[in-house]
Order: structure tokens, then sequence, then C-alpha cells
């Protein structure tokens, strides 16, 4: 049996809504544990990158219990400036549009805003910048400005930006979006790199394809925003039915061969997908 | 609106900005109060919304547009101190990086635009507005009363600023020092242009783009929480102060018979159409009263010690209204416990609505994370496509559509191409930032005492010598510089020249009857007008074009400025890109979809709802860029890792311009 404070989260009957009634997380219970790679799975609106944000505490749920690390994480705890400081140390959060994220004049400032924020003396900010652009091959991008980079170079940034605070957890919205496939595959390898060296790993997307190398497990959100399957997500993905009520799967007419036929799926860039017994 | 420099005496543009420096100081404390570390990015924001809106086209009287400056939408929407701020920055952002408007008359440009319009535009509105509800249709109206009067205020303002110019500062013969026109000329220009044509387009537009806030879930400032009562009452009371502090020089211009040398009575009854007695809110007599007699007693010291004591009259002046203002709150100030009692007319629409974490900005709607994209109704379009065919006969072609999107793309591509040429590698471009702010700025400075036509026309040369020398072709000074300069100073100060405003020997007899004919001193004065406006436009582009934006927001730092103001500039530079991409879009789908014609009313609609739609995505991305700012340990301040080494070319540099400024003065 774990303890809470070998646990990264946990969440026990969360709930969530943005005023004026409008619910955006219903009941949430669920443990990620430190080191884990897991995949939240649902449709645009169902409330995934609400739940990250409960996760990186810039948000409060209104009923429920939520602690990271084995504390009890609140408006209360992170008001004091320390507590707030060793949380954000602990966790990064890569946002969907990489715009919100670039708010410095240049890359440089960009990448050197957590650990400056953090309060680490600026010669190490200045090699730790140097180290995160190397690694991202962003050093010749120091001094651009962020709307002189390409919508691939922006999520480098960012991702570099977080990366520079050196996080235990990573929270990753849509990590895949909007890049070409080049990029997502690079991506994924770098996520997959980081995993292997003890980072934590939650991934909000609706975009299956990459999930088997992103999580070893998920939970799918479904449209009323409570969780409706939680376990392997090599399980996960195989229910076509949980996936459709899900709406994480699109119909349309396709060729295999000869036949043309339509089906739920979802599918890799080569077309790649299983199909239920029955279809015909 | 926006005043280019030279064209005030320097102690004009002092005098602007020293009275602005309170109405900062108070607008950055109450702000902070507002809104803690959310401040920083809804600021940047709401400048960037401002400066995007400014690019927006309206289609107006007779197929001309206008552009709205929706200064006090975004006082209805974020608070005036807020607007103040944004402002200012929107301001700041233009004179630095888009050469529009000075910099030295930057203080009075923010007087006018940053200050006066919000503030009269917010009062009007908050006293029609007062016993409303939040969602009542009617605020839309009373934001359209307010646009129009503040824009015109503002206006009126402006004309003041350039009228008083040719009575305060002119040689002994009579020949202008800086603007040419007296009142006369400038306060007829100005208010017939924002009474006809600039302020009623800018009012619909205001109103619909309320209209379109309300129906969206987006709260209005000062309609959120119940114990907002208090706060409104001293916001209120605040706004009606200022808003009188602001219109007290109107005020004694009604009195033409003080100020005898221009024709009283048309003036008299331009003010009254401006200043009419259907919205001075109540006790404006009184203050009026006062204003008139601080002003009259300024105008005998103008007249009397010249320049020098204007600028005392003024300060003096200020401080006075300040120090009243700041009695008359002590005095009203309602007691806390009497303030709770008091019962909120919109309680229940309150309780409805409030904001979901006690701030004072309304935040619901908001409501799915981080896409921001999907969560406003898009601009509300549907069911007008048809009457846009079907209306192919009359009304004005999707022209302002053209013409908005051509400059969003050009002001997107002048903050692209100011970092390519800020690093080529020339004379100022190897300079330290620092060095070239400080010398720019001293030059410009000294420029707007010059009126020696040898001088002038030596400096002319100097600036072509450094334009040269940075790799900076004379092709690209002249569209940047000296077309403008022709087009906008040259048509005013070209005027100048004849005999029915500059008396004098006649060099060219144009007409005997009436008598008309250009004269030597006229002549001589406009090509000193606009030989000295050009030169401190040059020093200024020469500034901003040789020097990429992050090293111009480091040199800043050497500039007594509050950190504050310059992350809030940085970052509203930042998001410019993003606004200016997000409004092209909206207008790229709106001209997709139409079809032949839109008329006027239509064009000006859409305009409205597009502006409230941007709002929304603005306030959604103020939102997200401050929770990613959070989330890595934001706490207030924003630290640097840019850093430039002083070397010796650049005291060199510094030395030379100090030179060529005591030589420009000597021969001034």
């Amino acid at each position: 049996m774990q303890t809470e404070a070998n646990n990264a989260f946990t969440l026990h009957n969360v709930c969530y809504r943005y005023g004026e009634g409008v619910d955006a997380l219903e009941d949430i219970s669920l443990t990620i544990g430190q080191g884990e790679k897991i995949a939240i799975l649902g449709a645009n609106g169902c409330g995934k990158s609400t739940l990250l944000k409960l996760l990186d505490g810039l948000l409060f749920p209104q009923s429920g219990t939520l602690t990271a690390f084995g504390e009890s994480l609140s408006a209360k705890t992170l008001a004091d400036e320390t507590t707030a400081c060793r949380f954000r140390r602990r966790v990064g959060y890569l946002f969907q549009n990489a715009d919100v994220q670039l708010f410095c004049p240049t890359v440089r400032d960009e990448i050197a805003f957590g650990p400056l924020q953090m309060g680490l003396p600026r010669d190490e900010v200045a090699q730790r910048v140097q180290e995160v652009a190397a690694l991202f091959g962003l050093t010749s991008l120091l001094d651009r400005t962020p709307f002189q980079l390409s919508g691939g170079e922006k999520k480098k940034v960012a991702l570099a930006g977080v990366l520079a605070i050196n996080p235990d957890v990573l929270l990753l919205d849509e990590p895949t979006g909007g890049l070409d496939p080049r990029s997502q595959g690079w991506l994924v390898d770098l996520l997959a790199r980081l995993h292997a060296a003890g980072k934590t790993l939650v991934t909000a997307t609706h975009d299956l394809h990459h999930v088997p190398l992103l999580a070893d497990r998920a939970v799918v959100l479904s449209e009323d925003h409570r969780i409706v399957a939680e376990g392997p997500s090599a399980v996960l993905l195989a229910d076509l039915r949980l996936l459709e009520a899900a709406n994480l799967l699109h119909m349309h007419l396709h060729r295999h061969g000869d036949l043309i036929h339509s089906h739920p799926h979802f599918h890799s860039y080569d077309h790649e997908h299983t199909h239920d017994e029955n279809t015909p | 609106m926006h005043i280019p420099d030279s064209v005030l005496s320097p102690s004009t543009s002092i005098a602007a900005g020293a009275a602005m420096l309170p109405v900062w100081a108070m607008a950055g404390r109450r702000v902070r109060r507002d809104l803690g570390t959310r401040q920083m990015p809804l600021l940047a924001l709401g400048a960037a919304f401002c400066f995007t809106v400014m690019l927006f086209n309206i289609p107006a009287l007779g197929g001309t547009t206008a552009h709205p400056i929706a200064g006090t939408l975004l006082a209805v929407l974020l608070g005036p101190w807020a607007a103040v701020l944004g402002l200012s920055v929107t301001l700041a952002i233009q004179a630095l990086f888009f050469g529009d408007g000075g910099l030295l008359t930057y203080g009075a440009n923010c007087f006018t635009m940053a200050f006066v319009l919000p503030f009269v535009g917010y009062s009007v509105y908050a006293l029609l507005a007062r016993r409303l509800s939040a969602g009542a249709p009617a605020r839309a109206v009373c934001a359209a009363i307010g646009a129009y009067i503040g824009i015109n205020a503002a206006a009126a303002v402006v004309a003041v600023l350039l009228g008083i110019q040719p009575a305060l500062f002119h040689e002994p013969d009579g020949r202008a020092l800086y603007f040419p026109f007296g009142l006369k000329v400038t306060l007829p220009a100005m208010l017939g242009a924002h009474l006809l044509i600039a302020g009623p387009a800018e009012a619909v537009v205001t109103a619909v783009a309320v209209r379109y806030m309300q129906a969206a879930g987006i709260m209005l400032y000062g309609t959120a929480a119940p114990p907002g009562t208090a706060a409104r009452r001293q916001e209120m009371l605040w706004a009606g102060l200022l808003a009188l502090c602001a219109l007290s020089p109107l005020g004694l211009l009604a009195r033409g018979e003080a100020w005898g040398e221009w024709d009283t009575q048309g003036l008299a009854a331009k003010i009254r159409t401006v200043e009419g007695h259907t919205y001075v809110p109540k006790g404006a007599a009184r203050a009026e009263a006062h204003a008139y007699k601080g002003i009259r007693g300024l105008r005998d010291y103008a007249s009397e010690r010249g320049a020098s004591g204007y600028l005392g009259a003024a300060v003096l002046g200020i401080g006075t209204i300040v120090g009243l203002l700041l009695i008359g709150v002590r005095v009203l100030r309602p007691h806390p416990s009497a303030a709770a009692s008091i019962p909120s007319p919109s309680q229940e629409e309150g309780e409805k609505t409030s904001p979901p974490r006690g701030c004072a900005y309304p935040l619901s709607f908001v409501r799915r994370g981080g896409d921001f994209n999907s969560n406003l109704p898009s601009p509300v379009m549907e069911g007008r496509g048809s009457r846009d065919g079907g209306d192919g006969a009359r009304g004005p072609s999707l022209r302002f559509l053209e013409r908005s999107l051509e400059e969003f793309a050009s002001a997107g591509a002048a903050a692209l191409a100011g970092e390519t040429w800020a690093r080529s590698s020339g004379l100022l471009q190897r300079l330290d930032p620092r060095a070239k702010i400080v010398s720019f700025l001293g030059l410009i400075a000294v420029v707007a005492y010059v009126s020696r036509p040898l001088t002038l026309l030596a400096l002319t040369a100097l600036t072509l010598v450094l334009a040269l020398s940075s790799r900076l072709s004379p092709g690209r000074m002249a569209r940047r510089v000296w077309l403008p300069v022709l087009f906008f100073i040259g048509s005013l100060a070209l005027p100048s020249a004849l005999s029915w405003v500059t008396p004098g020997r006649p060099l060219l007899i144009l007409s005997r009857q009436p008598y008309l004919a250009i004269t030597a001193p006229g002549l001589e004065a406009a090509t000193v007008l606009m030989l000295r406006v050009g030169v401190a436009v040059s020093f200024a582009a020469l500034l901003t074009m040789t020097t990429g934006w992050s090293d111009l927001l480091s040199a800043l730092r050497v500039l007594p400025l509050p950190r504050l103001f310059l992350h809030v500039l940085a970052m509203t530079y930042r998001y410019l890109v993003v606004l200016l991409q997000a409004a092209a879009e909206m207008f790229v789908a709106r001209r997709s979809r139409a079809v032949g014609r839109a008329t006027r009313a239509q064009g000006r609609e859409f305009l409205g709802v597009s502006i409230g739609a941007l709002f929304g995505k603005t306030l959604a991305l103020s939102e997200e860029v401050h929770a990613a700012m959070l989330s890595r340990g934001f706490h207030g301040q924003i630290g640097t890792l840019t850093e430039r080494r002083w070397r010796r070319a650049d005291s060199v540099w510094l030395l030379t311009a100090l030179l060529v400024a005591l030589a420009a003065w000597r021969w001034r």
C-alpha cells in the first residue's frame, strides 16, 4: 500500500466549476504516483485543461481535497511564499497555446524567467539557460524575440522555459498539438527520455496515437466532466466503445485494398487503425 | 490626435507631463491594489488591445473612415485607472516603435488621450448608468454617450494645447515659434472633425461592443460585487472631480471675453456644443468658477512673464487642483459602516454574477481553461450575410475591412522589420542603446528650441549622415520621416505662410482683392516649423530603427521610469502581434463571407462586435498568461539576463552628441 507522500498527486471527490454554474469537473478521484506516466483523455471541453490547472495550483477545487507530494494543495498553503516556491520548483506546466507562455522580451529571458523567480544566483541561471538551450538546439535563437519564432520553435522555447526549473512533474496540455509530424516525433522522443530520467509525466490530450508512448496508464473524462474509465493505456485504447462514448473517435469513409467502408476509429498518420470483429 | 515633437513648446510639453505625474502615481496605486500580480498581464493585454483597436477603420461620413480610440470603452471595461495606464502604454509603444506622436510630447498626448478621454468618457457613463443593472441594454447607450463626449473633450483639449501656442510663444515680430494657428482655427478644426465624424463612429462602435460583452457574459467594471457600492461611489467622485479638472480649461474658454483677441462669439458657441449643460455633472459650476479664477491668473502671468511664467503657473494650478481633490475625497469619503449598510441597487445582479475569486474583474467567462478561441460566441455575424448580399446597390464597399487589414499587416510587419534593421551592422547599431537613448532624447529636446533655418539645415544633414552610416537607405528615412512630416505638418504649416495668418513683406501676391500673399516671415516660419519637426522625428526614428526591441527596453531602464511600466511595455509589445493576428483573422473571415457591399451601419456593427470579441480574447489571454507566469513562480517582479557592456565608442558618441547639442543651442 502506497502512502500519500509517495504520490505526486492525490485527488478525492474533487469538483470544480467556473462561476455561473458552468461545471468543469465532477467528482474526480485520482492518484498519480511519482515517476509515473499517465494520460488524461477526453474530447474538447471535458475538463482536461482544468484538471491540469488544479494539479498546478492555478485553480482550486470548490469541493473535495487535493494533495501534492503528501501536502495539502490549496489557496491557503500556496499563499505562503516558501511553500509556493517549493511547489513551483517541483511542478512544471506546458500550456496548450505556447504564446501565453512566452511573455518575456527575448528567448534568453524567457528560459531564465523561472530560475530567476526561484531566486537562483544569476551566473547559475545563465549557465542553466545555456545548457537547456543547447539541449533544445535553441542557442542561435537566444536573442530573438518570441514573435520571430515559428510554431515549433515557440513550443520548444516554452518547454525549455519549463525544464529550466528542472521540475519533478511535467503537466503537458496537448503537447503535440499544432506541431508538424517531425516535431511531434522529436517531442515524444524527448518526453520519453525525460520519463526515463525519472520525471512524472501527466499528458492531457485528445490525440490518441501518441498515447502508447506517452502513458502507461490513462483516465478517460466523459463530456459530462467525470472519470468514466481508468486503467492501462493499452487496454483503454483497445476499447472502441468506451472511446466512442467519450467522443474520441471519428468516422469517415476510407479504403483497405478494395474495401471502402466507414466506421468509428482513430489512427496514426499512416492511417493504421484497428477494427471491431463485427465491422463489415 | 497624436501631437508630434516640436509642434508644442517644450514648456507646454513639460507642463502636460507634470500634470500626468500625480495621475500615473494614483493609477499605479489603485491598479496594484485592485489587481495584485494580475495587473501586469491584464494591463499589457489591455494596452495591446487598445493599440489594435486604433488600427480599425470605422466607416464614417461620406465614404471616409475614422479610427476609434476606445479609451472610454477600456475605462468602462477595466475602470478609469486601468484605462489611464493601458492607454499610456499604448501611446508609448506608438511613439517609440511606430513614430506616432512625439517623444517629448508624450506627456501631452497622455494627458489628452490617456487621461481626459477615458475620465470624461467614464464619468459621463458612470453618472448616466449609476442606477442601471449590470446587464441593462441602456448601459450601452450610456457608454456611447460617454464615448462621444470623451473623444470630443480630448479633441478640445488638443485644440487648446495647440491653439495657445502662437499667443504664448512668438517672436517679437509676431511670427509663431511653434504651432502657428490660434484657437480660432484649432477649435473648429479639431471639434468639427470629432463632433461630426470620429465622435459618432466611436459612439456606435462603443455601444455595439458593450452590448456584445453584456451578451457574452463579460462583466463591465464596477458592476460586479455588492461591496462595490462604496468603492463605486468613491470611484464616481474621483472620476467626476478629475473630469471637471480636465474640463476646466474649456469652462474658461467659454468666457471668451477674457481672451479678447479671439473671435469670442463663434468660439463660445463652439464650446457650448461641447461642454453644453446637458452632461456637466452637478457641482460643475462651482469647480468651473474656481478654475476660471485660476486660469485667468495664469493668463495674466503668461502675458507678463512669458513662457517660464506660464510653466510656473501651470504647475501651481495643477498642484492646487490635486490638493483640492485630495481634500474633497477626505471630506466626502463615506464612513465604512455607513457604506456597508447602504443597500446596493444591483445587489441581486451582483450575487448572481459575482466573480469567482473575489477579484475586481470578472473572469467567469473563461470557461474551458486554455481553449479561449472556442469559449466565446464567434463574431456574431450570423444572419447578416444575406443582408450584405442583397444590399449591393447602396453603401460603401468593404473598403474599411481592406484598409484595417492593411494596417494590421503593416504594424505587424513594422514590428518584425524593426528587428532586421536593428540587426544589420552600422554605426548606430553598434552603440550601446543607453548611450543612444540619452543622446537622442537630449538632441530632440534641444531641437525644440532651435529656430535658425541654417542650424536646422545642418542638423538635417547630420540626420542624413547618421542614417547613411547606419545603413538605413535615404528612401526609407524619407518614407518614415519626411513624407509624413510634409503631409501632416506641411499642410498645417504652409497656410501659415499666407498673409492672413502671418502678415509681413509679401513675396508672392496671390490675390489683391481680397488681399492674399505669401509673406517672407510667414514662409520662414513655415519652413522652420517643418524642418524642426522633421529633424526631431528623424532623431526619434534613428533611435528606434537602429535599436532592437529588447535592447530599447533594457536601455529604457536608465531613465527614471517605474519598473512596472517597463514590464508592461515589454509585454504589450510582445502580445501586440498575437492580437493583430487574431483581429486580422476575424477580418479575413468576415471578408470571405461578405458578398458585395455593406452599409455603413453594418460595417460599424461588425466592428463593434469584432471589438467585443477581441476584448473577450484579450481577457482570456491575459488570464492564461497570468496562470503561465504563476506556474513558473512569478511573484511580482521580472528579472532579466540581458546585459550590455559600455565601451569607449559609446562615450565618444555621447560626447559628440553633447557637442552637437551645445552648438545647436549656441546658434539656436
